[in-house]
Order: structure tokens, then sequence, then C-alpha cells
């Protein structure tokens, strides 16, 4: 009887505790099923993530997120620095965190991946092309950080805190890469990826955008490279190169993706953008006498001039309102520097460099970006709201020039001025400032058909219409600022202050090639200071990332006023 | 108490019998009336004795020369009582030193708490029932030592995070284990709102505990306590036993009924005291701003107000009144409305409980219980006239045991849960509307209304399209009355948890026991927000069903007996197997097509995401506790844990345990038997235990994604990627061990008692999701690498000046912990563990003070412990920009302001520096009151709310004269004293806005938790009346606070956790006020 009752139990007891539990016991449970292991990862899916967080390193991942193309363009003055009031405390080292982080965790991983699976599986295309775009983020880490880590960099457990190299030796690296790609891109076979957003699988721009990026590379190290002269020329004289536009593509995707350019996310849905810098605004609409042709493209306007009736509207420092005085230091650089307002008389309405003020409700009088690069709206002196939900003028579509065409005529011009290459620099200024235009007009045309269409106004003489496309400058405009450009130029007694200036306005959009043309040459002179009469040294490169200095037992420390490599400048070279 | 003691009483069934020749017959009763069920009488000097019935009755036939009876019961005082002629002898007890108590241990386990080395807080229902809190955990507040119980916001349904002798662990849970009737109950606060997006509002499964089937809390703190629930039990047990889980107990006249009705209020416990001199503007003039910085209400014809005092229409002015076609916007009176006041208003809720309970036969009981609530938050109603924050529940709960022919015993218990929770979102804000536009929040803006805006004479949706419209246009505001009426996250949640306990007696030394338990619940959450607001402008939809299981197998082995009249021994051995599964489906829609409609296929644009996490562990473990007479007790305890989260060579982990007990009153009698000391016991015990990392953290995946980005023609991209976490195939388990050491005592014939523990525990090997440099390839990975340390004091005394009919008991519970990080991991600084990466919570690696940066000294870290040359900061460290400083002295910039320093650093120390309670208990009769009053000293918190308040003048504390210029205190760079004059709404606004040092506060704070006053009817009374008793209770909870160092118009109570409940505090990110309740409940039973 005993026996049958611990029978009873036991039956029970065991029985139920087995049978609940038959996957309990199993504790090699140690893949997580929610992802796909790395061997089974998609190479065209591999590619298109290259390619997408090239851009993302880049310009951001959307509005808001800090970039460096964004830093450069602040620094350049291409647009409004607003962040501090003293260089010092403008830019902490979190701000440089995602950078640091899509550069090194997101973009280079799947790049080395991809070069490396591409030799394995015959993919020179898509080896070639990860090749020249992983020296361009090379390139672009050393300007931005100066020394950062290369050799030991992307190792996982191997090394957690990879040491730093010299930005020479990266930049080497980065030659020889580029050199890598244009090889592999020579081959006989070329098997095209699924996805290209920079030209669309064509193999020759690919190969030209290589040798562009290797030109920038030797105007880029002059100073420090006495050989960078020859090089660059052995490149331009290469019957088979022809520049290409060196661009990455946006599109017209609001959501699931949004595939639109940052700028444009940023300043045409719900929430007040970014300002613009006044100081390029002026040295556009007013500088010269005449206005720049590409300055419609460039900028949106909501009002035909700026609106004084109301005080609160501004917040201009040293005074109420915009209409002055100028302070001392400001005229001291430019007696016809911009004060508070780009262009009162014109409603050209951005921020001082360096005003970091409140934000007072101007929302509906803020130039806003245009629809170079950004895909936005055509300044057709429509002065409307563009606070529309993303409904407005190329719906984004926008691009990044990395290296458009026109740029290796700006480099020419710089060289023939610098570097000894022998070459006509007025000529090449004259070119480089007609292509510019042209091709930022023919990207209008194309991006933003729909405002050049609209009815924008009625002639009073004739009763007739007036489109958009009526304000788009006509060749005999164009032909005469470029002629204004050169006579500048011929009265300058600085040559390349001249060229540095057309250069920065052409660059528009691509803020790094602004902030190293600033630390390379110190021009153009008159660029806005500070609002802030004493605002300390100007940013020579970036503070590492909070993300590095924190988190690398190696990492070593700087200053903003560090130089990177190819910057031998005097300290105090620029405002 | 007298429950569990009847149970084991009934258990030994001590009966003695001999030759009856007188019978003597009576009633056992308490000081206020009540017959005590079990309590032994005995004639003294021989083995006769019996217990009383369920009526307190007893009948005892003794012998003629007995002429004494001795009555005993737990927790009551002994009493002898001479015989006298009569038979008839009723016995009035009175509560004594609870010497004897029994309380309840790891596994359910009952033990005599005299034979315990480690400290054991027992609630019991009383301190539980009639209150109008929903959730258990707050309920408990102030009501013990050593727990920390922190409730994240005001609305109805929000999550409250628990913890015990501090945080243990840095990225892992620290939130204690519950068992509810033996069953794991998981507590996870699932959310799929990370903080920012209104993580504060979520709820904790421990709100599906009904409070009004709560029968006793115990809980467990210390490890030694907790060892046998293995690495489930590192951060504290909280036991619960249900009226329907608990087995023996005392059900009168066998069948009872039991009925409650509660009504309760709930409002906003406080609002900032607004001024009412200036309004919406800047630097005095008047404008659209977010800040109440413009020009005072009497001005007239100057600084933007017109000749008759009014403004423009907002709406004429921003172009809103396109929106509604047909109505003309008049020029607004510029005067101050009570916007924010009448925003708030009174929530109603009712909870209506049925119990029943029925005892059949000598061995089967059946008890049911079935509660329903609806409780009603602060926010106002949508214009449907519906409420917008409510949270309904029902609990059906059932249980029986009973005991076979056969002699195994069964019992069980069977609790569904239905429960459904309505709350507007309330994300983050900054102060200038919510932290990121994608991030709705119904409190963004709320508070900080300028008093010139008239909230609720602006309509708040566009006639046209129904987008929100309101006083500033193209800004991050939306109407809050907007974001009220068209943005809702719900929740539904069905739970069953339940458990099939069998039992069968060997011999009377040997028992074995298998408990199969289930808890699995299906959370739906569910946010809907309709386009048109400013965030998320098209519209979105995005749910959530998480379904979670937990399946725990024991099974056990007990052995007790009595070796010999010294040494008794007592053992346990046995195995568990616990499943956990967890899996979450997300579906995320956006851009609503038609207006107002919530469902998936009304959006155009849909993403799904699945995750599913699966996690084992298995444990064998033994425990032995041996006692030497009645005054030296030893327990030792082991368990051997296997899980499946780490690999192979990690899995084993053993942790032991020890302690022991001794009690000098026992040992020496003489020292008793005197007028000052009536009980003491001494008790040590070390403990240890472990803790395992999340699933899936040791090995590296590829993340994949899908419709990432578009080609120019049109191609959608999906992408693979190298993930950016590496996985660690080395990684451990944590390691915690704890040594404590106690002190127990009865003084002044029970007229004070004291509970005092002193604990060091030690957390090393802490898994933490190390941040990497990305340059490595990776962003973080899981490593084992932190240290914690925790050191505290709980004393819990208690005074009884005086018994009898009018009695008055003050309990004090005093609890101190220093929660130090003794390092985390080589090479790192820090490691975030709540709020942003520039903002919120850290854990700081101690600096060596030798290695100060130049011209530093530990003065300059005054938030950090010194010890052995080091700096060691307390845990969760808030961090942000601070105050530059020249020489220590703030600096003052050359246009008059305060500047932040460029990275960040220690601002404030969370954790306060002690908490004590009061529990006043005051009776008379059948009149109770109780009072509990809370004060923490210390603590600091990160207020958002306060320093926008300040930063935007809207408060009394800025309603002085405005243009008197302000020169801040402070030193120019060159260290001179600071002369420069700046605007005070500039000051202010740099101020507040400016470092985040600026609106660190502390938190000091002392709170009348909780009234209580109850009637119960006496038992005289309700003789001709159907119940078997009858009381009412009015409570009302969180009342009154003084947060003594805010400034005196902000009135913030800094008891809200805007980061959810998870590792952080001190954090407020203006996620909205704390409620105040109060209720009335009415109990009867038949």
């Amino acid at each position: 009887m005993f026996l049958k009752k611990i029978l009873i139990i036991l039956f029970l007891g065991a029985g139920l505790f087995i049978f609940s539990c038959e996957d309990t016991f199993d504790l090699d449970i140690n893949d997580d099923p929610n992802f796909p292991t790395p061997e089974n990862a998609n190479i065209d899916a591999l590619y298109a993530s290259v390619q997408v967080n090239f851009a993302q390193f880049l310009n951001g991942s959307g509005p808001n997120v800090t970039n460096l193309n964004d830093f450069g363009m602040q620094l350049s003055r291409q647009r409004a620095f607003t962040f501090g009031n003293v260089y010092a405390n403008s830019y902490q080292p979190t701000t440089f965190d995602d950078i640091w982080r899509q550069a090194y965790s997101d973009f280079l991983p799947d790049a080395d991946e991809i070069i490396k699976q591409a030799e394995e599986r015959g993919l020179p295309f898509q080896g070639g092309t990860t090749k020249i775009l992983k020296a361009y983020v090379l390139m672009t880490l050393v300007d931005a950080f100066g020394d950062v880590p290369f050799t030991e960099a992307n190792q996982g457990a191997d090394f957690l805190s990879p040491r730093v190299d010299s930005g020479a030796s990266i930049y080497a690296a980065a030659e020889a890469l580029i050199d890598e790609g244009i090889a592999d891109l020579g081959a006989e076979t070329i098997s095209e990826p699924l996805s290209d957003n920079f030209f669309n699988g064509v193999v020759n721009d690919w190969i030209n955008a290589a040798k562009s990026l290797k030109i920038k590379l030797y105007v880029t190290t002059k100073l420090v490279d006495s050989g960078a002269g020859a090089k660059m020329m052995a490149i331009v004289n290469d019957p088979d190169y022809v520049p290409s536009n060196f661009y990455f593509q946006y599109t017209s995707n609001r959501a699931n993706p949004d595939s639109r350019h940052p700028f444009y996310q940023d300043s045409y849905e719900t929430v007040e953008g970014d300002y613009q810098s006044n100081w390029m605004m002026w040295v556009m609409s007013k500088e010269k006498g005449i206005s720049d042709p590409r300055i419609r493209s460039y900028y949106y306007r909501q009002v035909p001039e700026v609106p004084l009736d109301d005080v609160n509207r501004f917040d201009c420092v040293f005074s109420p309102l915009p209409t002055g005085p100028t302070p001392q230091h400001y005229l001291d650089c430019d007696p016809n520097m911009p004060y508070c307002v780009g262009n009162l008389e014109e409603g050209y309405y951005g921020r001082d460099h360096g005003n970091n003020g409140g934000i007072p409700p101007d929302g509906d009088i803020r130039t806003v970006y245009g629809v170079y690069p950004a895909g936005g709206k055509f300044d057709a002196n429509t002065f409307n709201d563009i606070l529309n939900d993303g409904t407005d003028g190329g719906l984004g579509a926008g691009i990044q020039p990395l290296i458009p065409a026109n740029f290796i005529k700006f480099y020419r011009a710089e060289a023939a001025l610098t570097m000894g290459t022998g070459e006509d620099a007025r000529t090449l200024l004259g070119e480089a400032v007609r292509e510019s235009i042209d091709n930022v007009l023919a990207f209008t045309a194309e991006t933003d058909p729909a405002s050049l269409e609209e009815v924008v106004g009625t002639n009073p003489n004739t009763g007739e219409s007036i489109f958009g496309s009526q304000l788009v400058p006509v060749d005999s405009t164009i032909v005469e600022y470029v002629d204004e450009v050169l006579s500048i130029y011929d009265a300058a007694n600085d040559k390349l202050d001249v060229v540095m200036k057309e250069f920065l306005i052409a660059s528009f959009g691509n803020g790094m090639e602004g902030y190293n043309m600033l630390r390379r040459t110190g021009r153009p002179f008159n660029v806005q200071p500070m609002i802030q009469p004493t605002s300390g040294s100007f940013i020579r490169s970036a503070l590492y990332p909070a993300v590095y200095s924190t988190l690398n037992e190696f990492a070593v420390d700087k200053s903003e006023t560090t130089q990177v490599f190819w910057d031998t400048n005097p300290a105090d070279f620029i405002k | 108490m007298k429950k569990i003691s009847l149970l084991l009483v009934l258990m030994v069934s001590l009966v003695g019998y001999s030759l009856a020749q007188r019978t003597i017959s009576g009633t056992i009763t308490d000081d206020v009336g009540e017959p005590l069920i079990g309590a032994s009488v005995v004639a003294k000097g021989t083995t006769v004795g019996t217990i009383t019935d369920i009526d307190g009755s007893y009948s005892l036939g003794i012998a003629d020369d007995v002429n004494t009876l001795v009555i005993s019961y737990t927790g009551f005082d002994t009493r002898e009582m001479a015989l006298g002629a009569s038979n008839v002898v009723d016995i009035v007890l009175s509560a004594g030193v609870e010497l004897n108590e029994v309380v309840v241990t790891a596994l359910g386990v009952a033990k005599e708490k005299k034979a315990l080395g480690y400290g054991v807080t027992t609630v019991d229902e009383g301190a539980v029932t009639n209150r109008n809190e929903t959730d258990v955990a707050r309920i408990l507040r102030g009501k013990t030592t050593g727990v920390d119980i922190t409730s994240t916001s005001g609305l109805a349904g929000s999550g409250t995070s628990i913890i015990i002798r501090g945080f243990s662990s840095i990225s892992g849970s620290n939130q204690p284990l519950f068992v509810v009737d033996g069953i794991p109950f998981n507590t996870d606060s699932n959310t799929s709102e990370n903080f920012i997006t209104g993580g504060a509002a979520s709820s904790n499964r421990f709100a599906d505990l009904d409070p009004n089937n709560i029968a006793e809390i115990n809980i467990l703190k210390g490890l030694s306590a907790t060892v046998l629930y293995g690495e489930a039990g590192r951060n504290g047990v909280v036991l619960v036993t249900t009226k329907t889980g608990q087995t023996g107990r005392n059900i009168n006249k066998g069948m009872e009924i039991s009925f409650t009705q509660r009504v309760t209020a709930t409002s906003v416990a406080n609002l900032p005291e607004y001024q009412n001199t200036y309004g919406n503007g800047f630097s005095g003039n008047f404008g659209w701003f977010f800040s109440n910085w413009g020009p005072s209400f009497d001005t007239r014809g100057t600084n933007g107000i017109g000749e008759d005092g009014t403004v423009p229409h907002p709406y004429v002015t921003n172009g809103f009144a396109d929106q509604y076609p047909g109505t003309e916007f008049k020029p607004y009176e510029y005067r101050p409305y009570e916007s924010v006041e009448e925003f708030f208003q009174t929530g109603i809720g009712l909870n209506t409980s049925v119990g029943l309970a029925k005892q059949v036969g000598e061995n089967t009981q059946v008890k049911a219980n079935y509660s329903y609530l609806r409780d009603e938050g602060f926010t106002p109603d949508l214009v449907d006239g519906s409420s917008s924050n409510n949270y309904t529940r029902q609990n059906f709960s059932l249980g029986a045991n009973t005991k076979l022919d056969n002699g195994i015993s069964i019992n069980g218990t069977f609790n569904f849960v239905d429960s459904d929770r309505l709350t507007p979102p309330i994300g983050t804000s900054d102060g200038s509307g919510p932290t990121f536009d994608s991030d709705p929040s119904l409190f963004s803006d709320v508070l900080y209304t300028p008093r010139s805006i008239d909230l609720f004479g602006l309509p708040f949706q566009s006639e046209l399209d129904n987008s929100q419209t309101y006083y500033r246009q193209t800004s991050q505001i939306t109407n809050p009355l907007w974001t009220l009426n068209n943005a809702k996250d719900t929740e539904e949640v069905n739970r069953f948890f339940g458990n099939i306990n069998l039992g069968y007696n060997f011999t009377d030394d040997l028992s074995i026991n298998y408990r199969i338990s289930l808890d699995k619940y299906t959370q739906f959450n569910n946010r809907l927000l309709n386009k048109g607001g400013n965030q998320f402008r098209d519209g979105l939809l995005s749910s959530s069903t998480y379904n979670t299981t937990i399946i725990d197998n024991l099974l056990s082995l007990n052995y007790d007996r009595q070796l010999n009249d010294d040494f008794n021994l007592s053992l346990t051995i046995g195995g568990n197997a616990r499943k956990e599964d967890e899996k979450l489906e997300t579906i995320n829609s956006t851009q609503q097509f038609v207006y107002g409609l919530a469902t998936h296929d009304n959006y155009i644009e849909t993403q799904a995401t699945t995750r599913n996490t699966f996690e084992n562990t298995l444990g064998i473990f033994g425990t032995a506790t041996v006692g030497y007479k009645s005054f030296l007790y030893l327990g030792l305890q082991g368990r051997n844990d296997f899980t499946s989260t780490l690999e192979k060579e990690n899995r084993s982990i053993f942790y032991p345990s020890a302690n022991i007990s001794f009690i000098p009153t026992e040992a020496f009698t003489g020292l008793a038997n005197n007028k000052v000391v009536d009980y003491l016991k001494f008790r040590f015990g070390v403990g240890t235990s472990a803790g395992y990392p999340d699933p899936y953290q040791t090995r590296n995946i590829l993340s994949s994604s899908t419709n990432d980005f578009q080609t120019p023609a049109g191609t959608t991209i999906n992408l693979n990627q190298i993930s950016n976490r590496l996985g660690n195939p080395n990684l451990t388990h944590e390691s915690h061990r704890e040594f404590e050491l106690g002190v127990e005592g009865n003084f002044f014939k029970n007229r004070i008692g004291i509970d005092l523990s002193l604990y060091d525990k030690r957390s090393s090997d802490l898994i933490i999701d190390l941040d990497i440099d990305p340059a490595s390839g990776f962003r973080n990975t899981t490593v084992n690498a932190a240290e914690l340390e925790n050191r505290g004091v709980e004393l819990g005394a208690w005074v009884q000046p005086f018994k009898g009919d009018l009695q008055y008991r003050l309990g004090i519970n005093f609890t101190r912990n220093r929660n130090l990080v003794l390092g985390i991991a080589d090479g790192v600084a820090s490691v975030p563990i709540a709020g942003f990466t520039n903002l919120g919570n850290f854990a700081l690696e101690p600096l060596e003070i030798s290695e100060l940066p130049d011209g530093e000294t530990a003065a300059d870290y005054p938030l950090a412990t010194e010890r052995d040359g080091f700096l060691y900061f307390p845990f969760a460290t808030i961090q942000g920009s601070k105050f530059e400083r020249v020489d220590g002295e703030l600096l003052v910039t050359d246009i008059g302001f305060y500047q932040a320093t460029d990275d960040i650093s220690p601002i404030g120390d969370p954790n306060p520096d002690y908490t004590i309670s009061y529990l006043n208990t005051l009776s008379y009769k059948g009149v109770s009151l109780f009072v509990n009053l809370n004060y923490t000293k210390g603590g600091d918190i990160y207020s958002g709310t306060a320093s926008t308040l300040l930063a935007r003048g809207n408060t009394i504390d800025t309603e002085f004269d405005r243009f008197l210029p302000f020169v801040l205190d402070g030193v120019t760079e060159d260290g001179n004293p600071n002369t420069t004059q700046v605007y005070a709404a500039d000051a202010f606004f740099e101020g507040f806005f400016g470092p985040n040092e600026g609106a660190i506060f502390d938190g000091t704070t002392l709170r009348l938790r909780e009234i209580s006053l109850g009637y119960t009817v006496p038992k005289n009374l309700l003789e001709n009346l159907p119940f078997g008793s009858l009381s009412i209770n009015f409570a009302a909870e969180n009342i009154w606070f003084k947060a003594f160092n805010f400034p005196e118009g902000i009135n913030f109570d800094p008891e809200v956790l805007s980061v959810g409940v998870g590792n952080g505090r001190g954090i407020d990110f203006i996620t909205g006020p704390t409620a105040k309740r109060f209720g009335v409940s009415l109990n009867a039973s038949f």
C-alpha cells in the first residue's frame, strides 16, 4: 500500500515534470532566431548598404543629425553657424559621434566585406567602386579629424581600442586604394550591381570620378607634397580623362523609405529648417552689384523684402533691428559686410556667423534651401510658405555634390596660381564659373520643372503671364556675370582670393570642400567674422568624437585648433 | 500571522487526552474580542491539551487535581489561568511579542522567524487592502525598510519601479522577482516606446495583481534569503500569497462571502503657482513665443499691446484662420487665463470585489475571488465626453486545496486577468516642445503655457483637414487638446497564471512536493496618431503584441526531524526547470489615408517586425537547517543553475549561502526576565547569487532591413549590414555576494521593538552593454566588467506607548543605502544607464586621486566618496553640461551670461541620503486612523519641468519687476567680478536653459503619503444583521508634499521617472505631474 502511494507520487511528479518541459532541458539555443548569420549575406543588399552608408556618413541619415557636410558648410559660411558664439564651445565631442559611427561601424565593415567578397566571387565593379568610396571616406575622416584609426581599425575583438595612424599615411593608403579601384574597373567582365545611386552602373563615369578624386587629393596635399602639381597634371593630360559629375543622388520618395535630400527633409516639412548664411546670400545677391545666376536655385525666399514691422522676429545681438548699426569688427573686415540679414531689400533672411541666440518666431520669413542641391523649390518670386509636408519643388530629389566636373577647373585654376602647373588661371576660372552655372541651371530645369512652368505674375505693360522659367538667367546674364568675375580677377591684387570665393560659391552643398579650401588657402578673405568680437581661434579640425575619446583606451587628445597634416598654414590663419 | 500559524497548528494536530474528570470550556479571544482560532490550551503540568476551534471555543477534559490552564497562541503573551469552581473559562489574550512568528521564506516554506539568519519583511493584508492605488507596489511605499519604490508617472495604469537594497546591475534588470502563490510572475515593463516617445507611461505587469485578493506579502531582501531562487532572486523576492491561493485559511462558519466596494477620486497632485502679472512674449515685448517674458498685463498701447489691451488674434497673424471658414477671429484680450489649471480634472475610479470561501469537510477548501476595477486619471475628457486616461481590470481567481484519501494533498490556483488601458502619449520634452519630431506628447508644453494663452478659447482642430491649430504656427507645439483627442496609447492584457501542487507525506518527517506553474500573457499595445499634428504629420499607427510564457517546474523532497532533545534538522533537496519565451510582433504604419480611422489598412506604408527570444534555466538546490535547542540555528543553502543564455563552458553556476541565528534571551533565561529586555536575536548571513545576460549576446549576427532607400530609377533597396554589435562568446554570469548582520529585539514589556539590518553587497563581473569605439568596427558588445557596491542600514522600529481600548503605535522605517560604482571596464570612463548620451544617468569609473588632472583635488568632485586614494561615484550619477567656472567661481562671458562646459560631467547624485517613514496607527475600539508620513533626504533630480518654468517666466518665482537689470553672480574670464547687466528674461532663459547643471535640484521631500480612517462595526451591533463583519474606510494618498529645495512657485513633485521603469532615476523630462487620490471603501462579509 505504502509502495503504491510512492509510485503514484513518483509517476505523477516525474511524468509531469518531464512531459511539460521536454524542450525546457535544451540549453543549446544561443543563435538569435531573429537575424541571419553573417555567412548568409546577400551581396546586392550589402553593396547597397555601402552606397547608402556613404551618403549617410557624409550628409547624415536625416535632418538634425550632425554630419560632416553640415559641419563644413557652417565653418565655411556656406550655411549659418549657430551652435555657439565662440569657436571653442560650439561643437562638443558628442556632436561627432554619429559621424564616427557611420564611418567606422556602418560604412567601413560593409565596404571591407564587399571588397573581400568581390575578390572571392569576381565582382570587380562592386569591389572597384567600393574602394573609391572607401578612399573618399578615409580622406574625409583625415580632413575632419586629422590622425584617425586605420590599420588597427575594424578588427573587432582583436583591437577594441584601435590606435590612430598619421593622416599622411592614411592619405597614401587612400591613393593606393583609388588606383586599385581604377584597376578593378578596367577588368574585362563587369557584373553590374542591382543599384548604383552615383552613376547608375556606368563604369567609365566611375573611372573618371576616381581620377577626379586623385586630383582632389593632390590639390589638398599641395602644401606637404611638392610633387602634387606634376601628379595632378599627369591626370589632367590623360586623354581618357573626362571629368564626370561625381554626385550621390537622392530621390523624391517621401516615406518608407524616405530617400530625399536631408536639406529638403529639414526645410520643407512642418518645422522651420536651418538658418542660411547671411554672408553667402550677401555674396551672391549683393557683393558684386549683380546677382549670381545661381542664387534662385540655391535659395528660396519666403518674402520679397525682409519686413521690419515686428521686432520680435530678430535676434541681431547688437541692435533690435537689422538696420543697424553694423558692428565695428564687421566693418573692419569688409565695409559692406552684411549684418543680421543677408539682403534686407531682397528678402534674404538668415543668420550671422556665430549667432547662437534663441529662436524668434521668424519661420515665415526665413530663406530656405532652393532647388540645388537640395531638390527644393526654384525661387521664381512666388514667396510661398514652404512648410507643406514635403510637397514643394523638386520633392527632395537632390544630390550630394562630391566632385562635379567644374570643380576640376577650379582645382586647376588654384594649381595654376599656387602649384606651378603652368596653366592659365584666368581662363580656367572663367570656364569653371560658367560650367558651374550651366550645371546648376540644368539641374534646376530637370529637378523642378513645375516651378518653371508656373505662372508667377503678369507683365503690367502687356498683360501677359510671366512664367517661372523667365526668371531663369539667360545666356547674356550668365556671360555678364562671368565677365564681372573676370574683371574682379583682373583688378585683384590677390588672384587666389577671387578664385577661392568663386569655388566656395560653386561648391555650395559640399561643406568639406569649402572647409578644406579655407584651411588650405586662407581665402576668401572677407568671410563674415563671428558675431562676438572675441570668439577664439578658428576650428582647424573637429574634436575627436566622445565615442572615441572616452571609449578608446589609447585615445589621444587634441584640441579644435590642431591642424591636419596637409594644413601647414600659420595658427591664426583664418577668421 | 494568525493564519499561517493556524496552518501549522492544524498540521501538527496537537491533541492530547486523558481520563476526563472535569470538562472546562470557554472562548479565547484577543483584545478586541476577535476569537483566536487554534490557540493552545494545556492543563499545566500535564500533556493534556487542546486547541480552540473556528469560533475560538475549546473544551478540555482534565483531571481534578489540575488547577491551572496554560493558554498560548503565536504572537500573544502566554497566559496562565487559575481554575476556580466554574467550568466555563473565557480568556482574553493580549498581543505580545511575536516570538514564534512564522514567516514564509524561499520556495514558500514557512519557518519560524527566530530560526532565520536573515531579515524578512512581512506586510499583511491590512496594510494592502482598502487603498486607492491600483498597483500593489505603490501601496507598499514607505511600509518596509530597504525597498525603494518610485512611480514613473501620475497617469492611471503607469509603471512603478521597485528596487531592493540598491541597484546591483548596470545593464540587467534590478527589479525583484515576484512569486505569486509559488508562481514565478513576470513583472516586465513591456513597451514599444522608448523613454523619449513615452516609456514613462508604460505599465509593469505586476499591475495585474489585484490588491483585494492579497493575503500577505513577504519580502526577501538579502541574498542569503533568496539563494534558492537562483539568479532570478538576485534582486530580492516579493512573495505574494493570495487569499485564493492560501491554504489552511480560516473560513468563518465554513462559508464566507466578502464584498468590497470602493470609489476613488484622482486628481493632479500639485500644479505650479503661476504669476498673473506678465504674459506671452520675450524681452518685454509681446509675441507668440513659447515664453512668458512679455509685457505686464496692464500695458496699453506699447510693446505690442493695443490701446484697448488686446493683441491680434493668433490665428489671424499666423494664418490658421483659413482653417475655420466663416469664423471671425477678433483681437484677443491680453490678460491671464487659467489654461493649465483648467486643463486637469478629477478622475473617478470604482472597484468592486467579491470573495467566496467554503470549507468542505475537514480537508477541502474552495475559494474564489472576482474583482472589477475602473480607474480614471486626471487628464481631460475627450470632446466626446469619454475619458482620455483610464485603466480597467478584471481579476478572476479560483483556488482549491484538498487532501485525498490516499494521503496525497493537492492544491492549485487559477487566475485570469483581463485589463485595458488608455493613455495619451507622454513623450519627453526639452522645454521647447517634444524632444524629437517623432515624440508626440500630451504634457510636453502644457505646464509652461504662457499665461495670456487661452488654451480653451482657441479651436484646436482645423475644420478643413482636421490638422492641429494653436497660437504658434510652424513650431513644434502641437495644441495639447489636439494631441489629447487625436493621439492615444492603448494596452490590452490577457493573462492566465496558475499552478498545481501535489504533496505527499511518506512519514511525519519526510515529504515530497511537486509544483507546476504557468504564467502566460498576451499584451497588445497600440499607438494611434491621427494625421495633422506636428509629430508624425501624416499619422501613425503602431501595434505590438507581446506573447510571454513562463513555465516553471519544481520538485522537492523535504525532511524535518527532531534528532534528539537538543538538535533539530531540516533538509530540502530539489530541482527546478524554467522556460521563458517571449514573442513580439510589431506593425508600424505611417501615412494615414482617411482621417481618424485606426486600422493598418488605412495607412499607406506598413512595416512589421518579429522578435522572439527563448530562455531556459535548470537548477538543482539543497538546503539544511540545524537547530540547537531553541536558541541557535545554522542554515546552509546552495543552488546550481544551468542557463541557456551563455555558451556551454560558462553555463553552470553554483551559489552557496550560510546563515546563523542566535537568540540570547532563549539561551540565557536570566536575560529575558527583566523589565528591559524581552527578546533579543542576533543574526548573520552570507549569500551569493548570479545574473545572466539576455539571450543572444554571445554570437555575431547580420542585420537585415528592408525598404531602406530608393535608387533614382525608383527601385527600393533592401540592406544587409554587418551588425554593429560584437558578440562575446566568453561572456559569463554576474556575481553577487552579500554579508548581512542583524539584531532584533523587544524591550520594555514589548512596548518598543527594533529590527536592524546592516548589509554589504558586492556585485562584480557585471554584464554591461559596453559601447566600444566604433573604430573597432562595432558600436557595442556585452562584457563582464563592472563592479558595484551596496552598503546599507535598515532600521525598523516601533513604539507602542499604550495598549488597551485606545492604542497608538508608531512604526519607523529608516533606510539608508550607499550605492557606489567600484569599477567599470578598463579604459572606459562611463557607461550610460538611462537618458540621453549627453544628459542622463551614468556609471562612472572611479578616479585615482593622485592622477587627477592638474589643479584638481578631491574637493572638485563633491558627489564622489573618497576611499583608499580613489574617488567613487554613486550609481546612476547624473551627468550633463556644467557651468563653466574660473577657480571655482561661475564664469560670466563678456555678454553677461553663464557658459556651459563643452563636455559632460557629474552634476547630480540621484540617490537619496536616506528615507524615513513614520507609520502612525491610532485605534480606539473599531475606529482606526493610519498616517504614513515619508521623508526623503537628498537625492538630486534633473527637473526639466522646474527649469523650463523658470526659464520661460511662468511662475511667481519670476514675478518681479522685470525691467530692473540683472547682474549675474560670477567672474569674468580674468577673474574679476562680473558687472555686465543683462535683462532678467535673458538671465533666466540662459541660466535654466543653458548648462544642464542649472536644472539640478535637491529632491528632499516630506510627504503625507497616506492617511486612512477606518471604522469597523463592532460584532455586537451586527448580531441581528446578516453581516459577519462590516467596515468603512476612507483613504487618501499623496495628498501633500513639500520639496524644500525647489523654488516656491514650482510645486514640483520629484517622485517621477521620465526614463520609465529601469535603472535610471532622478530624471524629469516634463512627462507630467503626479497624482493624489481620495477614496472611500465599504467592506462587508456575510
